[in-house]
């Protein structure tokens, strides 16, 4: 007893999370992570890592049945909880540590639970082979073909984010685990290559809220892709678009670009600048710590290198940001917020359409390699601060 | 002080492998308490025991049409290349096995790591992983030949492929002071194939984790665990190498060469620490262009050093 209490003790003493924004929820999510930070637990990349799935905001429809199934990817000891105003985060994080050491309570999870990974139950319509961790097949929708990119078009490979399908339509050949061989198509060099379905989101470490990209991969170079924006609630996002909102929003940004190109330390700390305009203390101290990152920024090499050239908007578009690569766009948020806590306003330009964003998105994203698709992904604001409207569309 | 290495007991291989897992953790608490918090660096060096204990709880995952034999070999096969690797270090002035061609050994141990990695991506059939498994041979392709040649270099100018050799012909001047070059390759090459920043693209966050996407539990610890230990044996590689070994004044050899390897294992996990990740496509120019040739130059230098002192 004493031994595997302790144990338990001594683990939550760092849990890994797994968070999910729902649109609109930014400011609980941010909440949250300040929260992790104090506590010294750790954001988690994907469910197999995690202990605690934080669900920041209500889901409901096609995320609410995406987070469902991301619940059933954690390994265990696990808990679950919603987040939905700021003031419940700390309460919810300690429920879901006293969660995880009760050992009664982890036992009778672990029994409910289906021990052999969800198996095809006839191979003609499931590709879904790496669903692992016993995805429910009860609940999913055959007719409509994008439920969270968890239908059987749509393989779920499980990481977090929804999942593969090998290629998937002629499954006459029954493989192991009923899984359809990949299609094949030429690539861009004019070879046949495999060709995979991959639904990139809604539920990716640094990944917009409740965005879809369903991607045709091949190798790891992105074919084409389709972008959707899975709703939330559509609740108002409680920031106003003041200089402090504009500085959180722009921080917030910027530390997501970072954390990706594996800045670590650079992200921190401007989620640690994110962090301390979000709690209140005067802007003018936000601007030497913005300074300074401004300027390791532009110190960087190796950034610079990873980051230019990478989702170029042609000059000749009409976006707001027309003829940036991420790099620009990276660098423009901090000078943005340098500016906002100097007192200076910049004028708010007017936020593209969904519609538009999305087109911007796929023609960008297309031929693309992952890791850069990832990175143009995070370099592009999709939700500008103070106008919720665009993401209740 | 400078004695002769001396061949030990195999039943030493023991108290090795446990001195790897001691040096794998003492990097693994170094790198905790760099990632803390400022204000709790304290609870930061703490940060393995509570990792071990969470993953020690945590379940496996089971997965569909797994290759779970190549995931289990991929998974604890980095551990196992680590203490393989540090059989043929020596540490101050033992050495478990005094192989003829120690430094060959060291590298063949290196290059298994291909394999290991890309069966850990493969093996879970899914995505993300796959591509990670990928990503590290892309970047082994980038980084291999650089540290080939950066080995070259000590054992030209100690004339052996021998460990013990290398480290008694650094008597009285260290090799990194004439082999600057191979030593900064070779410290690269050692976080490379540690898989640690800036070469973790295949473990990269925009992967979910990449090869660790779907590892849970005691594989994760596996994995964790692995990459400190391989990181703790490259760094004492360094040491025997280009560091002079265990020799050092007034101390004996073994605390010398224990603290300079605990050093340098510090000092690449900061410098890793404060650089981004390079993509593997970014890294193959980098690699083949400028440090190939830098290296090449440097062993020819030795080696017309070597001749002409006869």
């Amino acid at each position: 007893m004493g031994l595997s209490s302790l144990l338990a003790r001594v683990a939550t003493s760092r849990c890994h999370v797994l968070l999910v924004e729902v649109p609109g929820a930014a400011s609980v999510r941010m909440e949250v992570q300040r929260e992790l930070v104090r506590l010294g637990w750790v954001e988690a990349d994907s469910p197999s890592e995690a202990d605690i799935l934080c669900v920041c905001g209500a889901p409901s429809g096609e995320l609410l049945g995406a987070v469902d199934r991301v619940w059933e990817q954690l390994p265990g000891p696990r808990a679950r909880t919603t987040v939905v105003t700021a003031e419940q985060v700390a309460r919810e994080l300690h429920g879901c540590a006293e969660r995880l050491r009760e050992p009664a309570a982890q036992t009778a999870d672990a029994a409910g639970r289906d021990q052999r990974p969800a198996e095809p139950d006839d191979q003609m319509d499931d590709s879904d082979d790496m669903n692992h961790g016993g995805m429910d097949h009860g609940d999913m929708d055959h007719g409509d073909g994008n439920h969270g990119g968890m239908d059987h078009g749509d393989m779920d490979h499980g990481d977090g984010d929804d999942g593969m399908d090998h290629g998937g339509m002629d499954m006459d050949m029954p493989m192991p685990g009923g899984i359809g061989l990949a299609g094949q198509e030429e690539d861009r060099d004019g070879l046949d290559l495999d060709v995979l379905h991959l639904p990139l989101g809604p539920v990716l470490p640094s990944w917009p809220a409740g965005l879809v990209l369903r991607c045709t991969i091949q190798g790891d170079v992105i074919f084409s892709a389709t972008a959707e924006l899975l709703e939330g609630t559509p609740a108002p996002d409680p920031l106003a678009a003041d200089a402090r909102a504009f500085i959180v929003h722009r921080t917030d940004l910027a530390g997501r670009v970072l954390r990706l190109a594996g800045s670590d330390a650079a992200a921190e700390r401007m989620y640690r600048i994110r962090n301390a305009a979000l709690a209140g203390e005067p802007l003018g101290d936000c601007r030497g710590p913005l300074m300074a990152e401004l300027a390791a920024l532009k110190r960087s090499v190796l950034l610079r290198r990873s980051l230019r050239g990478v989702g170029t908007i042609g000059a000749d578009s009409f976006h707001a940001e027309a003829g940036t690569d991420a790099w620009a766009r990276l660098t423009g948020w901090v000078e943005g917020a340098v500016r906002a806590a100097n007192g200076e306003t910049d004028a708010a330009g007017v936020p593209a359409s969904w519609p538009v964003q999305a087109a911007l998105l796929e023609q960008l994203v297309a031929g693309e390699e992952l890791s850069r698709v990832r990175l143009l992904v995070a370099s592009l604001d999709l939700a500008p601060v103070g106008t919720p409207e665009v993401l209740s569309r | 002080m400078s004695a002769g290495v001396e061949q030990v007991s195999p039943v030493w291989a023991v108290v090795a492998a446990i001195a790897v897992l001691a040096a794998a953790f003492a990097g693994a608490a170094v790198d905790g308490a760099l990632q803390a918090r400022p204000g709790a660096r304290r609870a930061g060096m703490l940060a393995p025991v509570a990792e071990g204990a969470r993953l020690l709880r945590q379940r496996r995952r089971t997965l569909v049409a797994a290759d779970t034999l190549l995931w289990r070999v991929g998974v604890a096969g980095l551990p196992v290349v680590a203490v393989l690797m540090a059989a043929v270090l020596p540490f101050g002035r033992w050495v478990i096995s005094d192989l003829p061609v120690g430094l060959v050994w060291f590298n063949a141990m290196d290059v298994m790591l291909w394999a290991l990695v890309w069966m850990a991506g493969w093996g879970p059939n899914a995505a993300y992983p796959l591509v990670g498994g990928y990503r590290f041979l892309a970047l082994a392709l980038a980084y291999e030949l650089p540290l080939m040649f950066a080995l070259t270099a000590p054992a030209v100018a100690a004339g052996s492929l021998r460990m013990a050799d290398i480290v008694a012909g650094q008597d009285g001047l260290w090799y990194v002071v004439w082999m600057p070059v191979a030593f900064l390759v070779f410290c690269a090459s050692v976080l490379a194939f540690s898989l640690h920043r800036p070469f973790d693209a295949p473990l990269a966050r925009d992967l979910a984790g990449g090869v660790l996407a779907e590892a849970s539990g005691v594989d994760r610890l596996l994995l964790l665990a692995g990459r400190h230990a391989l990181l703790a044996v490259g760094s004492g590689f360094a040491v025997a190498l280009f560091l002079g070994g265990g020799s050092g004044p007034l101390l004996p050899a073994w605390v010398w060469f224990l603290a300079k390897t605990l050093l340098l294992q510090s000092v690449l996990l900061v410098v890793r620490r404060h650089l981004p990740s390079v993509r593997p496509q970014a890294l193959m120019a980098a690699a083949w262009a400028v440090a190939l040739p830098a290296t090449l130059l440097q062993v020819a230098g030795v080696a017309v050093v070597v001749v002409a002192r006869g």
